[in-house]
C-alpha cells in the first residue's frame, strides 16, 4: 500500500510518514499520513487497506446520536478482571435507557414489550465461523463445514489405525517367531510391547513427515484455488506444530497398542515349535475391526457419491424442455 | 421480523465509555466510501482505494497492531481539511 505510492526505498527509509495523499470527492483533499501498519494477515476479519480519522469525516456521522440506525462496527476491549455478564446486563441497560424510546417513537408502538433490540458480544475470534449477519465485513466461514470436515478427517485417521493393526495382527505370523526367540532369551513383555509401540510410532512420524510434504505440494494448488495466502499462517503456527506432534503421537499409540499386546501374549515353546494356529485362534477384535472399516469406508464412500451427484443434479437441473 | 446486524448505532461506542467501567477501549470502525488517490508529489499515479474505514482514535487500543511509522499525536493537531 505504502510501496504502491511512495515507492520502495521511500518506504524502506521511513520517509512516509507526515507526507500527503490527495483524494476525496474533489480530489484535492490532502490527507496526512500518519502512521504506517504492518500488512494485515490475509486472514483476518478487518480487511482494512486503510484507516481515515473520524474526526474527519465530513458528515458529523460520528457525533450522530440515532440509536436505531445499525451503521459502524463497534469494537471493544474488555479490562482483565472484567466479566462477561457484567458488561452484557449493562448494555441491556443501554438499550432500556436510549435505544428504545427511540425505536418506540420511530415505530409508533405504543408499549416496548414487542420491540426486539439487543447489543450482543461477539468474541473477535469467534466472527469468521460463528457470526453471520448483515453488514459483516468480511465473508464468513461456515462452522459446521469445518465441523463435518474434522469428523471425517477424525474417522479416516481411525481407518488407518484400524488397517495398521488388522494388517500388523495378520502378519503376526511372520515375526511370532521373533517374538518367541527373544522371549527365549530372556526379553520381558514390557521390553517388547515398547519394541512394538516404538514401531508404529516411527512408522506414524515417518507418515506424518510425509503427510506434512503432500500437504506442500498441494498448498500450491489449494493457494490458488482459496485466495492467495489464506492458507498461509497454518504453516507457520506453533499451534499446527504442536498439534502434527499430538496426532503423530496419539494416532501411533493408538495403533501399536493392541498389535503390541498381541504380540507379547505368545508363548514362545508353542511359537518356536510351529504351533501357530493355535496362537493366533480366538481374534474375535479383528473382526471387530474389519466390520468398523468396512461400515466406515462404505459410509464415506455413498456420503461423497450422493453429495457428489445433488451438486451436479442442481448444477445440471433438468429444464424441462 | 428479526434481523441481525454486525454493525451498531454510532452512539453506542460513546455511552459504553461513559457508562460501562469494565471496558478498557471501544472504537468503530465505519465504512467509509471508494476514493481515488494520488501522492503529493506524483499527480499522475491514481489508485481507487475500496477498503478505507474511518476509524476513531482509540481503534489501536482495541486492536494491537504493529506500526511501522508513527508521528506524535500533537504533531497533527492542525489538520488541513
Amino acid at each position: 500500500m505504502a510501496i504502491r505510492y511512495f515507492g520502495k526505498q521511500a518506504v524502506e527509509q521511513n520517509r512516509i510518514v507526515g507526507r500527503y495523499l490527495r483524494g476525496g470527492k474533489d480530489a484535492g483533499t490532502p490527507w496526512r499520513v500518519t502512521a504506517l501498519i504492518e500488512d494485515l494477515p490475509a486472514n483476518t476479519h478487518l480487511q482494512f487497506e486503510y484507516l481515515v480519522s473520524s474526526n474527519s469525516y465530513p458528515d458529523d456521522l460520528h457525533r450522530n446520536s440515532i440509536w436505531t440506525w445499525p451503521v459502524m462496527h463497534t469494537y471493544l476491549r474488555l479490562k482483565d478482571q472484567a466479566s462477561l455478564a457484567t458488561v452484557e446486563r449493562k448494555l441491556e441497560q443501554l438499550v432500556e435507557t436510549h435505544a428504545l424510546p427511540q425505536l418506540q417513537k420511530a415505530n409508533n408502538a405504543t408499549n416496548a414489550s414487542n420491540l426486539f433490540f439487543h447489543f450482543p458480544l461477539q468474541a473477535l475470534t469467534g466472527i469468521h465461523l460463528k457470526s453471520d449477519y448483515l453488514q459483516e465485513m468480511a465473508p464468513n466461514g461456515n462452522a459446521t463445514y469445518v465441523n463435518t470436515l474434522y469428523i471425517i478427517s477424525i474417522f479416516i485417521l481411525l481407518l488407518a489405525c484400524v488397517n495398521y493393526i488388522n494388517l500388523f495382527t495378520a502378519r503376526a505370523t511372520l515375526r511370532a517367531k521373533e517374538v518367541g526367540v527373544k522371549k527365549a532369551v530372556g526379553a520381558n513383555g514390557k521390553q517388547l510391547i515398547t519394541q512394538f509401540l516404538t514401531e508404529s510410532l516411527v512408522l506414524c512420524s515417518l507418515a506424518t513427515v510425509l503427510g506434512f510434504g503432500l500437504m506442500q505440494v498441494f498448498y500450491q494448488g489449494a493457494d490458488g484455488f482459496l485466495g492467495k495466502g489464506a492458507l498461509h499462517p497454518i504453516w507457520s503456527s506453533k499451534q499446527m506444530a504442536l498439534m502434527g506432534l499430538g496426532i503423530t503421537a496419539i494416532v501411533g499409540l493408538l495403533a501399536g497398542a493392541y498389535p503390541a499386546l498381541y504380540m507379547t501374549r505368545f508363548r514362545p515353546l508353542q511359537v518356536l515349535k510351529d504351533n501357530l494356529a493355535h496362537g493366533l485362534q480366538g481374534s474375535s477384535l479383528r473382526n471387530v475391526l474389519v466390520v468398523f472399516q468396512f461400515v466406515v469406508s462404505i459410509g464415506l464412500i455413498t456420503a461423497t457419491l450422493v453429495v457428489n451427484q445433488q451438486v451436479s443434479y442442481f448444477k445440471n437441473p433438468p429444464t424441462g424442455f | 421480523m428479526e434481523e441481525r446486524f454486525a454493525t451498531s448505532p454510532p452512539p453506542l461506542a460513546e455511552a459504553i465509555r461513559s457508562s460501562i467501567p469494565e471496558v478498557e477501549a471501544v472504537a468503530r470502525l465505519y465504512y467509509w466510501s471508494d476514493f481515488t488517490m494520488r501522492p503529493d508529489h506524483n499527480f499522475d499515479k491514481i489508485f481507487r482505494e475500496t477498503k478505507v474505514y474511518a476509524a476513531d482514535a482509540d481503534f489501536f487500543k482495541v486492536l494491537k497492531c504493529k506500526f511501522l511509522a508513527e508521528i506524535l499525536l500533537l504533531r497533527y493537531k492542525n489538520l488541513p481539511r
